[in-house]
């Protein structure tokens, strides 16, 4: 059966409180236990306490590999916006020429060519700064 | 003159009368703020990697406390979290780039057309006939530049919504995921490495404590020893208390964007965006209150 995240969770937990029990075993019998009982016992505490950092690290590797699917989905996501903001710059930049030209039929209906090409420098220029 | 400056007006009163209609006929503008300022203090605070760089600190940290004999195995944790780092930081930056596109994509600015059509009606007024006269009168010009300011922002803004909508409804699931995929790391990842830094402290301070019990004279050295002891507990303590903020800030985000993904059909809603308002501020507050913890 595979290990969860969850299930590495616990274990990480449960090794853990076993090397706190013993430790507050040792610090509760220090007088009666000789120098090597103690650094025996101390000795298998930080083993325990390693077991657990090591599940701890397994169990993220864990949530790590679940979240790989909806990472790549939501860089797609973040494409897709930067796409439709592109849009927008993109259809800014025809609405304002469009303007332009509006400004230029104006001036055209007048019939006045002075008008006009007054007028025809206005979109050229429109264009050029867009 | 006359009768060039006659089919002119006429000829703009036409014009203007139709973008009117069509002004009217388009949805109306948006004032999306409240979903920018959310999207970009969500970003911000995803964009936060210092867990991430003490997860594996933490285990360097616990070499001090323990003999030699444990350096081999503590250095294989390291060298395993280490190869994590780029996998955890992929997700911090994914869900921070796609807040931030978002942010983006809710501003003003980008469907604002003030700048580019006020110089469009400045250069109308430049526009002369043969005897020098201004062809356009200004309350023409102002009349233009206004209706085509409104015209143009609606049809982006009608564009920009359906956007909005689109790629929250269609990444809403992932987001989700992911939001939970770093809650999962901190409270698992983090916490409790942080929680096994503190029963190293635990054992190593309190050995040194016993030891020298032991060995009297020492009662000045215990109190410097406990002083340290009591220095290392708190900075372990400081550093989980910004973790449980970090906690609800992504809880706040993750709400946040299901509300906007429940309520995509009303995206420009008062009460929605009073809301998301809301969540903003709070994100903004415990992402203050977090960086306060060092």
């Amino acid at each position: 059966m595979k290990l969860t995240a969850g299930d590495a969770k616990d274990l990480a937990q449960w090794f853990r409180e076993m090397s706190v029990a013993l430790g507050n075993y040792r610090f509760s019998n220090w007088n009666d236990l000789s120098e090597k009982d103690r650094a025996i016992i101390e000795d298998m505490e930080w083993t325990l306490l390693n077991y657990s950092s090591d599940f701890i690290t397994h169990a993220v590797g864990l949530i790590l590999d679940d979240a790989n699917g909806s990472l790549k989905n939501i860089q797609q996501a973040t494409s897709n916006a930067k796409k439709a903001i592109a849009n927008i710059k993109t259809a800014k930049k025809v609405i304002v020429m469009s303007t332009a030209v509006i400004g230029l039929g104006a001036a055209i209906v007048t019939k006045n060519p002075d008008v006009i090409v007054a007028a025809i420098g206005n979109v050229v220029k429109t264009v050029d700064e867009s | 003159m006359k009768g060039i400056s006659g089919r002119v007006h006429q000829n703009c009163r036409v014009l203007i009368s139709l973008l009117l209609f069509l002004s009217l006929v388009l949805s109306g503008c948006a004032d999306l703020k409240s979903i920018r300022a959310f999207s970009e203090i969500s970003s911000e605070s995803t964009a936060y990697t210092s867990f991430t760089d003490d997860y594996v600190k933490s285990v360097e940290r616990q070499k001090r406390y323990q003999d030699a004999s444990h350096y081999e195995k503590l250095d294989e944790i390291i060298k395993e979290r280490e190869a994590q780092r780029p996998a955890l930081l992929a997700i911090h930056k994914g869900v921070s780039d796609y807040m931030s596109a978002l942010g983006e994509l809710a501003s003003d600015e980008i469907i604002s057309y003030d700048k580019s059509l006020n110089e469009m009606s400045k250069k109308l007024e430049t526009i002369k006939d043969k005897d020098g006269n201004q062809v356009f009168k200004k309350e023409q010009i102002d009349a233009f530049g206004a209706l085509s300011k409104l015209l143009a922002k609606a049809a982006t803004d009608a564009y920009r919504q359906h956007q909005l909508k689109e790629i929250i409804e269609s990444s809403n699931k992932d987001f989700q995921i992911l939001i939970v995929t770093l809650k999962k790391y901190i409270e698992i990842g983090f916490i409790e490495s942080l929680n096994n830094e503190m029963a190293a402290v635990d054992k190593y301070y309190n050995t040194i404590i016993e030891s020298a019990k032991k060995n009297p004279p020492q009662h000045a050295a215990i109190e410097l020893v406990l002083d340290k002891f009591i220095e290392k507990k708190d900075a372990i303590n400081t550093k989980k208390k910004a973790a449980e903020a970090y906690l609800k800030i992504l809880n706040k985000i993750r709400e946040g964007h299901q509300l906007l993904y429940d309520k995509r059909n009303e995206i420009s809603s008062g009460q929605l965006l009073l809301t998301i308002k809301g969540y903003g501020k709070d994100i903004s507050n415990l992402y203050k209150s977090m960086k306060e913890f060092k």
